[in-house]
């Protein structure tokens, strides 16, 4: 295979499918395979998929000289790839957010030494040394809006697309930390070896 | 159970078997660099942290920094061009020049790389020292090229911009040009094209701009680029073009390529700058260039060049590649006899026709 494209699953899956096929690719799963590998013969591309969090991890090392992945999880993971392109679309924000009956209404109300639950330790990290707050940060791996609810954090840092989470479970964001959007990233080597090719995505 | 004590973070044995690889690859090139008329050279590991600033802000940010037990600064060395500059300035004033070096050696920096825990890699090169700009850079190539080909590294491609390029272009459109600069060698397109939309640059010097880091190429990319040029008023490159003249006319069919957009890795390169690519590996197995005032900056004003590989990543690619290195013969075992001395003769008439012979231990 000439190409290899590495495809989250999850939020960003769906876009990804529709903006390969915007430019005439059609990946199909084959017999004998586990449906974690895809393949357009015509146009010679071969697709991986693979979790969003680990996107950065194939195109850095080379396995997938292209990937398609979060502008806040190249934030977060900082990998040493090419950032070609703001594919406009997986757009969602970064947001600091507390219970909506919270007697903290800005970020400079809050009090020293709060928790934050999060998945993007780095980026809240950034974001503490940034404003200025004084925070200790809980890394959890899903159902962030829980710790809060449950009095395990006083705030979460946490990904909203529509916001319809946050207000399920009565939370509110205070702050935009990052707005995000699928990016579309390349290997630098591969960039360099098959740039004229993948000049066309 | 006894707490078993390992290597720090990103440290790592060799045993035997690896060392004879890394042998295999140190022969080769070091047979390369000597038909060449190299000379091997070494540094100490341990230097004084002001060698280390002077030599490059980039390195000294990743590099060791330890205290003496007079509370001086030492560092360990992060490259071996910086501490081989040193040495020149510091014992080498009144030689005859050029001075040919050949070096193998471990460098330590505390993110040798972002892809990879290592914080000691081998590193193997050259530098040819006080010869200025000219067929010195095609011998320096030369050389490289050789080292690839008798390493049989497969479909590598090498790499190279000069920095008067971007000089002129910095010297054309300012500051915005150190600013697209900028975004190249973060390796972010993104912005590279959101600088060019908020501009006031014309629409032809945009356009300039878009199509500058697509030309990547042999000969036709040099056309391709003089065409692009006429997209500019008064932009002249004349001395660049006579110089990257002789290069094609050796290296066209040699997988060099030059690319207009590549950035330098270091900030002391003051000429041709290059790196070496292969599709078997994710990362740059190796850079060089031209250093016309590292030297200097030690107190000898000598203008040089060199470039330098990564034995570790140049292992990698041999191993993707399917190469099948040479194993450990075992010896013979000659049992031991009452007499000795017997026992040992035995031994070293083997060992004169060569074979490989040892005692036999229970």
């Amino acid at each position: 295979m000439n190409i290899t494209i590495a495809i989250p699953k999850g939020f960003l899956h769906d876009g990804s499918y529709q903006y390969l096929a915007s430019l005439g690719i059609n990946l199909q799963i084959e017999k004998d395979n586990r449906a974690l590998m895809f393949y357009d013969r015509k146009n010679n591309i071969k697709g991986l998929l693979v979790r969003p969090n680990d996107v950065n991890a194939y195109v850095e090392h080379g396995s997938a000289d292209l990937g398609i992945v979060g502008l806040d999880l190249i934030k977060e993971q900082n990998p040493d790839v090419v950032k070609l392109k703001d594919l406009n679309f997986g757009n969602c924000k970064l947001v600091f957010a507390v219970k909506e009956d919270s007697k903290y209404k800005n970020i400079n109300d809050l009090p020293a030494n709060i928790t934050i639950a999060t998945k993007f330790t780095r980026l809240a990290n950034d974001f503490i040394n940034k404003t200025g707050i004084s925070a200790d940060i809980i890394k959890l791996y899903g159902s962030i809006e829980l710790a809060p609810i449950i009095k395990l954090s006083d705030a979460i840092i946490d990904l909203v697309a529509t916001g319809k989470t946050l207000t399920a479970n009565r939370l509110i964001s205070l702050e935009t930390i990052l707005e995000s959007s699928a990016i579309l990233i390349a290997n630098p080597v591969a960039f360099k070896i098959k740039k004229s090719k993948l000049l066309n995505f | 159970m006894k707490k078993i004590l390992r290597n720090p973070k990103g440290s790592k044995d060799w045993l035997p078997d690896e060392v004879i690889k890394q042998d295999h690859v140190k022969n080769i090139l070091s047979s390369v660099f000597e038909l060449w008329g190299y000379r091997p050279i070494q540094t100490p590991i341990l230097i004084n942290w002001d060698t280390l600033q002077v030599g490059s802000n980039k390195l000294s940010d990743i590099a060791f920094k330890l205290i003496g037990q007079q509370g001086e600064l030492l560092g360990l060395r992060a490259d071996l061009t910086t501490p081989i500059a040193r040495v020149t300035a510091e014992r080498l004033q009144n030689q005859a020049l050029p001075f040919r070096f050949y070096y193998i050696g471990k460098v330590f920096r505390y993110h040798a790389r972002h892809t990879t825990n290592e914080r000691e890699l081998y590193q193997i090169g050259i530098e040819l020292i006080g010869a200025k700009e000219g067929a010195s850079d095609l011998e320096c190539l030369k050389i490289l090229i050789d080292s690839l080909e008798k390493l049989n590294i497969k479909d590598y491609l090498v790499l190279f911009n000069h920095t008067n390029i971007w000089n002129e272009l910095f010297n054309y459109f300012g500051d915005i040009a150190k600013d697209l600069y900028k975004a190249l060698s973060q390796k972010d397109f993104i912005r590279f094209n959101s600088i060019l939309e908020n501009s006031n640059l014309s629409k032809n010097e945009r356009s300039f701009w878009k199509t500058l880091v697509t030309i990547k190429g042999g000969k036709s990319a040099v056309q391709d680029f003089k065409n692009l040029l006429k997209k500019l008023k008064n932009f002249n490159l004349t001395k660049i073009f006579m110089y990257l003249n002789p290069v094609f006319e050796l290296f066209d069919k040699k997988n060099a390529e030059i690319d207009f957009s590549l950035t330098s890795d270091l900030d002391y390169y003051t000429g041709i700058y290059f790196e070496v690519l292969t599709p078997n590996l994710g990362r740059v197995i190796g850079s060089g260039g031209r250093y016309d005032l590292l030297i200097t900056k030690f107190g000898y004003d000598v203008p040089a060049i060199g470039f330098q590989l990564c034995v570790e990543d140049l292992l990698l690619v041999l191993e993707k590649q399917g190469k099948v290195f040479s194993t450990f013969k075992p010896p013979k075992l000659i049992p031991l006899n009452k007499n000795l001395k017997a026992t040992f003769n035995t031994i070293t008439k083997l060992h004169r026709q060569k074979k490989h012979a040892t005692l036999k231990l229970t």
